[in-house]
């Protein structure tokens, strides 16, 4: 009978489990597709040339850090270079590489030591030098020893920036030409508010890219990286756009992020404590912002799509990935626990907290302890069968439904995929129940496991090699 | 005890589900084929435009009723913004002379009328705010009632794009409504000044008066854009702004004074350069720099060991710019006790390319005692970065000599 009584509650606060989360996913699909409508056609409208020809605009200083990068740094270095932007510079971090990174950048760069004034406001570890471009005035490579994870990398960096605008991007990322312009014409719009801005980023793995121009947008197939694209679309446009709107965004990715001077100077920069830096810093501003200035801040989520990243294309991979995000949710969650149903943040605290409390950080164990327990059900004979299947096809069929609402999201205002990989995202989704999910869901259990024994190496994954 | 699993209910949510899912893969399949067939069809209408006058410009046919006929008929908002702004480059390009055309041959009274329609009555928000930007792109006078009346609309987006099409008008009278928008609405500064930089110079008898205006930020706005519009004129009532309470506002109000460039803001200067505050102090000494030219050094140099990295960097620059009149100061901060001073002074020597100019003066004449000592002087201060780039720029056969010349200088 006790049994019968734990399996009965399982199935049914399951059931509610579920039924919740689809509620809310879709609430946040309806919202974001309002939010995208509504962006998109600001991006269309936009006057661009105002904000390029007027001496005026924001400078921009991105950063790129970059551990072992030699075979996808100069991809992405010429992307920089080939921004349609007209004043910018940037500041490579080559933090402890052993492999060629540096050799790739001399050669594309033609760097000479310089002994400029470099002051240590943030934490980095020991700098070894500092290079400039001989062909590129406005490009500087910071040499340095590792050891401080990305985190100090990027706080080198800003030790060096000038510009009162940081765009954060990881060393593999191509960015679209006009990236940078359509998130700053929107930052441009309320400067005084807004203080940092993400925006949509996929995969690049597969791509044909010449001297950081991506010739040909040629989706991958294997699915292991087509399903991550779907989680992109299903985080950057299914719920972050809709937390932007509410201002509760909880993470500017580390892809691709501006972030305002002068609020990372007051924070200190990265910390180098969490596994990864950028979940946290926006944690942290939320947090700052909310205990020590006036509210009217905005950090928001644009669905621009801005540039393409490097993924894991095996299992491995991903889930070396998905280990080290798991942790990062974790100790974040647990580290700023206080701001959950906490009314002086808002709808941060309402909305995004016990998402991230409920869903990303215990939501595996949910749906893992669940299965089991309805398959032991089952398997006594407590459960009938064809109870057992609805159940596992509720779970099936609500999660294909949220992947589509997020996929409809962007294909009904966007013209980013063609049709034959849209289909293909609409197949999959069909069957991520029954093979990414489990994969996903090993990572995370994984990753909660390494978190309680206090792991927080940064585990770089293998990525492929660029055609 | 038997329990009810309501597997009824849970199987009415998965037909239920299924079937939404079918519906959400059927309507995305048809999202993409339709976005696919809008774009397409987008494409096809800009091409026969562009077709059209294309030939008309080879041609070069005068404009004339039969000429401009099938061009004005049936062309959307959209379609003009993007002959108009090229923003649909993929689908074609209108060159400098097929867009002159094309305007000249659709702007007419109809043609505005129709937008002016769209622009007040439409429902559709977006279709609303295409045809303001159309009408800014016409730069019809006519116009500028409607816009107007569009910047005080409670939607944003309506009231920001009418700000954007105005900015295609560029006279004193679209000028004065954008600035009565920037007194109501000072969070839209950076735009509209952005925008009124590049209005005729006239306005800035206009601006004056935003100067004036109680709102600090307004006042600051007013300045910056005073700074870019050469405001001769007013200098005594900028001046009187660099007493203002705000600092943002006294730091634009030196810009303002630098930019104006007459001697007689000195003062103001001077008395700025002594602020509490560090931007106000920093943007003191640009301005006074831009003001006095060499005779700024006397007094600029002063603050070489100031506590704000700011204003170490306005020093820097004032030296920088006048370089020949800045070197026996920075001789003496060389020979000094002061780190940062003699830092910033060889910072100013590499950014003005005069180090190189030592460097071949020390090698090309060796008896230039001058170039010796200041050469000397940066060794010394073992602030000695910018040697590396100055060799660098130096021909073959002069670095080796170069190097020879340093190394004597190094052992002595």
């Amino acid at each position: 009978m006790a049994v019968s009584a734990i399996i009965y509650t399982t199935f049914i606060v399951s059931l509610a489990y579920f039924l919740v989360l689809t509620i809310y996913y879709m609430f946040l699909a309806f919202i974001g597709s309002l939010e995208e409508l509504r962006k998109v056609l600001q991006g269309e409208e936009e006057d661009y040339s105002l904000l390029y020809f007027s001496p005026l605009r924001t400078p921009v200083t991105f950063i790129l850090p970059a551990h072992n990068e030699e075979d996808w740094i100069a991809d992405s270095l010429k992307s920089l270079i080939n921004l349609d932007y007209p004043e910018f510079e940037i500041i490579i971090v080559n933090d402890g590489s052993t492999d060629r990174t540096l050799g790739v950048l001399d050669e594309l760069l033609s760097l000479n030591p310089v002994d400029t004034i470099y002051t240590k406001h943030y934490k980095d570890g020991r700098v070894r030098g500092i290079l400039k471009s001989e062909k590129y005035p406005n490009i500087t490579v910071i040499d340095k020893d590792a050891g401080h994870k990305k985190a100090g990398a990027v706080n080198a960096g800003l030790n060096l920036a000038k510009n009162d605008y940081i765009c954060v991007i990881d060393a593999d990322t191509v960015l679209e030409k006009d990236a940078l312009i359509k998130v700053m014409a929107q930052i441009e719009k309320e400067p005084d508010k807004i203080i940092g801005a993400g925006g949509y980023f996929g995969l690049v793995n597969g791509f044909k890219i010449k001297d950081g121009v991506i010739m040909e947008h040629s989706f991958s197939y294997n699915p292991i990286v087509a399903y991550q694209n779907i989680e992109y679309i299903r985080s950057f446009i299914g719920n972050r756009l809709a937390w932007s709107r509410y201002n509760a965004m909880p993470n500017i990715a580390g892809g691709f992020g501006v972030w305002r001077k002068d609020i990372l100077y007051e924070l200190g920069g990265f910390s180098r404590e969490f596994t990864c830096e950028d979940i946290e810093l926006t944690f942290r501003v939320h947090d700052y912002i909310v205990k020590n200035r006036e509210k009217g801040y905005k950090i928001i989520m644009l669905p621009f799509n801005v540039g393409w990243t490097e993924g894991p294309s095996n299992i491995a991979s991903l889930v070396s990935q998905r280990n080290r995000w798991q942790r990062v949710v974790n100790e974040t969650m647990w580290k700023y626990k206080y701001m959950t149903f906490n009314p002086k943040f808002g709808l941060f605290g309402f909305l995004t907290m016990p998402y991230f409390i409920l869903y990303e950080s215990l939501g595996v164990f949910v749906e893992v302890l669940s299965i089991a327990l309805v398959a032991i059900g089952w398997c006594m004979g407590v459960l009938r069968a064809d109870v057992f299947i609805a159940f596992f096809l509720f779970m099936l069929l609500s999660q294909a439904f949220v992947s589509l609402l997020s996929i409809l999201t962007v294909v009904e205002r966007q013209r980013i995929f063609k049709l034959r990989y849209v289909m293909y995202f609409v197949m999959l989704t069909c069957i991520e129940f029954f093979c990414y999910r489990w994969i996903i869901s090993a990572a995370k259990i994984l990753g909660t496991i390494d978190y309680l024994r206090v792991k927080k190496s940064y585990d770089q994954y293998d990525r492929p090699k660029r055609i | 005890m038997v329990y009810d699993y309501h597997a009824d209910i849970v199987w009415a949510a998965n037909i239920a589900l299924c079937a939404i899912i079918i519906i959400t893969a059927v309507v995305i399949f048809a999202c993409v084929v339709f976005k696919d067939y809008l774009w397409r069809k987008r494409r096809r209408a800009l091409l026969n435009i562009k077709q059209n006058v294309h030939a008309m410009v080879l041609a070069d046919k005068p404009i004339s009723q039969t000429v401009y006929e099938p061009l004005t008929f049936d062309f959307t908002p959209q379609q003009f913004i993007d002959i108009e702004t090229n923003r649909a480059i993929d689908a074609a390009f209108f060159n400098d002379s097929e867009q002159q055309f094309f305007r000249s041959c659709s702007i007419r009274p109809e043609m505005l009328s129709r937008l002016e329609k769209t622009a007040t009555g439409s429902r559709n928000k977006w279709l609303r705010i295409e045809a303001l930007l159309a009408l800014g792109y016409t730069q019809a006078k006519t116009a500028m009632g409607t816009l107007k009346s569009s910047l005080s609309n409670k939607d944003k987006d309506v009231a920001y794009f009418s700000m954007i099409s105005l900015a295609q008008i560029k006279t004193i009278q679209s000028a004065m409504i954008l600035l009565e928008f920037l007194q109501k609405n000072p969070s839209y500064g950076y735009k509209i000044v952005s925008i009124l930089e590049s209005f005729p110079k006239e306005i800035s008898g206009e601006v004056i008066k935003s100067a004036d205006y109680y709102d600090p930020l307004v006042k600051y706005w007013a300045l910056t854009l005073l700074s870019k519009l050469e405001p001769f004129a007013y200098i005594k009532r900028v001046e009187k702004l660099t007493q203002d309470q705000t600092a943002e506002v006294r730091a634009a109000a030196c810009d303002c004074l630098g930019s104006i460039g007459r001697k007689d803001a000195a003062p103001a200067l001077l008395r700025c350069m002594k602020d509490d505050s560090w931007l106000v102090k920093s943007h003191a000494i640009l301005a006074f720099g831009k003001v006095m030219r060499d005779a700024a050094l006397p007094e600029a140099t002063k603050f070489i060991n100031d506590a704000s990295w700011s204003v170490l960097d306005a020093v820097k620059e004032v030296m920088t710019d006048h370089i020949e009149a800045s070197l026996p100061y920075i001789e003496r901060f060389l020979a000094g006790e002061d780190e940062i001073a003699k830092k910033y002074s060889v910072m100013a020597l590499e950014n003005s390319g005069y180090l190189t100019k030592l460097l071949n003066a020390a090698v090309s004449e060796g008896d230039n005692e001058f170039a010796i000592r200041l050469l000397k002087g940066v060794i010394r201060s073992r602030a000695r970065f910018g040697l590396d780039t100055a060799i660098r720029h130096l021909k073959p056969a002069m670095r080796a000599k170069a190097l020879e010349v340093l190394e004597k200088l190094e052992k002595a």
